[in-house]
């Protein structure tokens, strides 16, 4: 056999077998991790609205506990019986998108929570933005009129949080984040409030 | 005299020189990117390093078992599909089975294709030895990646963090060198135990071979 002719069949039957490979395994686990994603999402939200949940019952909890109203492009989790509001925020990070779940109190103003779902920053420092303690400096802080977090020395205002050291660009994306994605959802979270839209 | 044999087998050789003598970071100077960007922290150490060494072990199994059938002209693009598709399984594998080690290891699963000393030891070994050699040799590789990758890591996040995977070592009041969890403390930190390494095995720049 010709040697060119050897290496386009290498190449071709190379590409069918790891093509194939891929294929089983996307086949295998698709729609595993979709579950899985589905699962990461159904616990932050419960987690952030203080709702206990066993592993096995997430879907059932979630469903029991958690009215869903859409709004436009937006989706809200509300508590019924403490009208709290989650929805989903995300953008550009440093390295890759940053996804997470924005809980606000009943008000749709106050923070009650912030759980990161993805951040692809660096690790021990942009990373710190996943890291519960972190996050925890965001509870009872204000969106309004504008959230903040910043560099400076100074006592923080009830909208401001300090910024990661070291990370100055991942906390100015991630404010970002939040402050474009909080004024979008809160127009549509007015709208569907008084218009029922 | 057991342990007199067991140095001259070629086992225990392919195992020493990957860790000291042909060490991948230290001597043959790869995969320093990820070297000084998952190094602030021993938990992403050891995770890169495990990530790394499984790869390297399993593409050289698989490049070892077509070395005869691999047409010279390809051989590169060969090793590429295969390390590829091992990693974007793994990965799959990974998000669907094991969630919180996926998550825990974030972006580096899919970085690790990127990774000079998997392709290297695929160039450099897999392709001309049999399929026990070179699955040691990946593992060799592996290790000496990982060691100096948890050398770097323990160094940087005790200065830049006063704790060593997470837990406090150093006292309240300790100054965090923040420089240190940064790139150029990588670079600083790295460099350092490059030329430690280098003195430690004799290697120099203008020889051939490392002296014994």
């Amino acid at each position: 056999m010709k040697p060119t002719v050897r290496m386009i069949l290498f190449v071709l039957v190379m590409a069918v077998i790891t093509s194939g490979i891929l294929l089983g395994v996307e086949a295998l686990t698709a729609e595993r991790i979709q579950n899985n994603q589905d699962a990461k999402i159904k616990i932050a939200i419960l987690e952030s609205h203080g709702i206990d949940y066993t592993l096995a019952t997430i879907n059932e909890t979630f469903d029991q506990e958690i009215d869903i109203i859409v709004s436009g492009d937006w989706t809200f989790y509300v508590n019924p019986d403490t009208n709290a509001v989650s929805f989903a925020i995300s953008g550009g990070g440093v390295w890759g998108p940053i996804e997470g779940i924005l809980t606000l109190e009943s008000d749709f103003e106050t923070i009650l929570s912030v759980k990161i779902l993805q951040q692809e920053e660096t690790p021990g420092l942009g990373g710190v933005i996943a890291e519960s303690q972190y996050l925890a400096t965001f509870v009872g802080k204000k969106m309004l009129p504008q959230f903040e977090i910043n560099k400076d020395t100074a006592p923080n205002l009830p909208n401001e949080i300090d910024s990661i050291v070291g990370a100055t660009n991942t906390s100015k994306r991630f404010q970002d984040i939040m402050n474009d994605d909080y004024s979008q959802a809160r127009l549509a979270w007015l709208l569907q409030s008084q218009l029922g839209v | 005299m057991k342990l007199i044999r067991v140095k001259y087998k070629k086992w225990f050789n392919i195992l020493r020189d990957g860790i000291s003598r042909s060490n991948p970071i230290v001597v043959a100077v790869l995969g320093i990117c990820s070297a000084l960007a998952v190094t602030n922290k021993v938990e992403n150490a050891i995770a890169m390093g495990l990530g790394v060494t499984f790869v390297i072990m399993a593409s050289s199994l698989t490049i070892s078992l077509m070395r005869n059938i691999i047409p010279p002209r390809v051989r590169m693009v060969t090793y590429m599909v295969v390390i590829s598709t091992y990693v974007i399984s793994v990965q799959a594998v990974l998000q669907a089975f094991f969630m919180p080690i996926a998550d825990a290891l974030g972006a580096y699963v899919g970085l690790i294709i990127t990774n000079c000393i998997v392709m290297g030891r695929q160039e450099a070994y897999a392709v001309k030895n049999p399929v026990k050699y070179s699955i040691i040799d990946g593992f060799a590789s592996g290790m000496g990646y990982t060691f100096v990758l948890i050398v770097v890591a323990a160094i940087r996040e005790i200065l830049a963090f006063g704790t060593i995977l997470n837990m406090p070592i150093m006292a309240v009041t300790w100054e965090k060198w923040v420089v240190m969890a940064m790139a150029p403390g990588g670079f600083f930190v790295l460099g350092l135990i490059i030329w430690g390494m280098r003195e430690l095995i004799k290697y120099y720049e203008n020889q051939e071979e490392p002296t014994s």
